[in-house]
């Protein structure tokens, strides 16, 4: 039945095409920009490549610092997040209590409520506690956002997990912690690592909180793009450099995500399977 | 085996007490700065409190009223053509076999962890003039040289990124609820001598769109409380209002209209969400 239709063999291709134009145009457009050496206005290319950029960043010291903070942050996250989610998760997915699907909605309350507003609250209430411009402030606000990724895969994954596993373990006399680590642990780990994936890369991308509570320290890769762009002149070359900077992990990102990703895991979609 | 509420509570504990420390409280406190309580600011901004003069501002003044009416709109905008295309793309791959399908499956998926920022920027540089896709509009004759397509008042660029970030989006959700459909229905129509456009119209929209408008509420949530798009494409009036609340809170310390400016975009996030799912008959939570 997957034969003919409403669109000629023609129109499909032409279709695809045009998509994929319209999803890859942007990448290359930045990576001109990063690799272009020298760029008359009226030429349509650049007419050297060269990584001039990369090492304008480099020699001033632009890029080293940022992506310290990014990563070192993002890995504080992922394990902050596993560690407040993996409780919760486990009798959300596999205790049925009464209340459980309150706390699942409860749970993606933060991707709803938009970050500038709870942002404010915390920009008064960090600078009062005298928390700003802290790395451990960072990891917090990134935590709201990453959390609920991790918490979805990581009950998807207990969902899945047969209860009487867990009633054969304790019936020979394992205690409950020794479940978790033997019986669980090994059975969790997939949704757990594509939790880890969605949680560093919303670590990884987070801005606007960054933004508020870690200036003028703590500097991460999106702050460092917006301190190029935010203002009236926008500098093209440093910024496209960053870009890609940013862009290289997004891509291991998808690639890993290709194994684990399914429309349960997807961030700001409500499904799960 | 059966567990305990106290020991349900304990370990639900951890996230809950995150929650409540780091996003939940610092929302309370936006909510007394709105009514002028100075628990944010330094010092009181009104001479008595709590007073609902904040309110009265907000309402009486155009850039707010503004803001608001334009986040929505806009990312109305781009939501609706995101599930076009999305949805195109979807059936597109799920219903035929063509040469490079394989390549096009990875290859749509490439925004989906692109930062905001970086996708702002790089819209940015594809509609500014000089940019590819400006100078190849005005060639074809779309558009006249000097029409903005960046820093517009109509937030053209503000719907073209958000738009190319959320298409992959909708085209995962769209394949996945595709896939979920009784083949045997199919099968059934197809023997009966419907062809694929009846097919299309009388099963597969209907039976998915539904689950997918549903799932969407999102998606919609996160362009309308966005602010990197908005800021970077947005022009400087009208704008979003993540960034007017930006301004008004980080560049001027107005606390309490920034708090006023703060609750009223939740308020509106929470009502579209519950009118949303009540439309589309699914909530957040049975989906």
């Amino acid at each position: 039945m997957r034969k003919g239709g409403i669109i000629s063999k023609f129109g499909i291709i032409f279709l695809s095409l045009v998509i994929v134009i319209f999803v890859i145009l942007p990448l290359i457009a930045v990576s001109l920009w990063a690799f272009s050496e020298r760029w008359p206005g009226a030429a349509l290319f650049p007419e050297k490549f060269g990584i001039k950029w990369f090492e304008l960043l480099i020699s001033s010291g632009a890029l080293q610092q940022p992506l310290t903070y990014s990563i070192t942050i993002g890995i504080i996250v992922v394990l902050g997040s596993a560690a407040i989610s993996i409780p919760a998760a486990y009798v959300v997915g596999v205790k049925k209590f009464r209340g459980r699907e309150i706390v699942e909605s409860l749970v993606l309350m933060p991707l709803i409520v938009p970050p500038i507003a709870t942002g404010v609250g915390i920009l008064g209430y960090y600078t009062q506690m005298g928390f700003r411009s802290n790395m451990w402030a960072v990891v917090t606000v990134h935590m709201i956002g990453a959390t609920p990724f991790m918490f979805r895969s990581v009950e998807a994954a207990f969902e899945s997990i047969d209860p009487a596993l867990e009633d054969a373990a304790r019936v020979l006399g394992a205690s409950r912690l020794r479940t978790l680590i033997h019986i669980y642990l090994p059975l969790i780990t997939p949704g757990l690592l594509a939790g880890s994936v969605f949680a560093f890369a919303w670590s990884l991308n987070e801005f606007i909180l960054t933004l508020l509570v870690g200036l003028p320290d703590i500097i991460t890769l999106p702050v460092q793009i917006f301190r190029y762009v935010g203002g009236y002149y926008i500098q093209v070359g440093p910024v496209s450099a960053l870009s890609i900077v940013l862009l290289i992990p997004s891509i291991i990102f998808l690639v890993l995500s290709e194994k684990y990703i399914r429309a349960e895991f997807v961030p700001g979609a409500g499904v799960k399977g | 085996m059966k567990m305990k509420n106290i020991t349900i509570f304990l370990y639900l504990l951890p996230l809950f007490g995150f929650y409540l420390i780091v996003w939940l409280y610092p929302l309370i406190l936006v909510f007394l700065q709105s009514l002028g309580i100075p628990v944010l600011s330094l010092k009181p901004e009104s001479e008595v409190y709590p007073t609902l003069e904040f309110y009265r501002e907000f309402f009486s003044t155009e850039r707010y009223i503004v803001a608001l009416w334009f986040s929505f709109w806009n990312s109305l905008v781009a939501v609706i053509i995101s599930i076009f295309i999305g949805y195109a793309l979807a059936l597109v791959l799920f219903l035929y076999e063509f040469k490079g399908k394989r390549i096009i499956n990875i290859i749509y998926k490439l925004p989906l962890f692109v930062p905001y920022l970086v996708a702002a920027f790089m819209w940015w540089i594809l509609l500014t003039p000089k940019g590819f896709v400006y100078e190849f509009l005005v060639a074809i004759g779309v558009i006249q040289r000097g029409t903005p397509l960046v820093n517009d008042p109509n937030g053209i660029g503000i719907i073209v990124a958000n738009t190319w970030m959320h298409i992959p989006y909708v085209a995962l959700i769209s394949l996945g609820s595709l896939k979920l459909v009784d083949p045997s229905i199919v099968e059934a129509a197809r023997v009966l001598g419907a062809d694929l456009k009846r097919v299309l119209r009388h099963i597969y929209i209907p039976l998915t769109m539904p689950g997918i408008l549903a799932s969407l509420q999102l998606i919609f949530i996160s362009m309308f409380g966005g602010f990197s798009v908005a800021y970077i494409l947005g022009a400087s009036f009208p704008t979003y209002m993540s960034v007017t609340i930006y301004e008004d809170v980080a560049q001027r310390y107005m606390w309490s209209i920034g708090s006023v400016q703060a609750v009223m975009y939740l308020i509106t996030a929470l009502i579209i969400t519950y009118t949303y799912s009540k439309i589309t008959r699914k909530g957040l939570v049975r989906l």
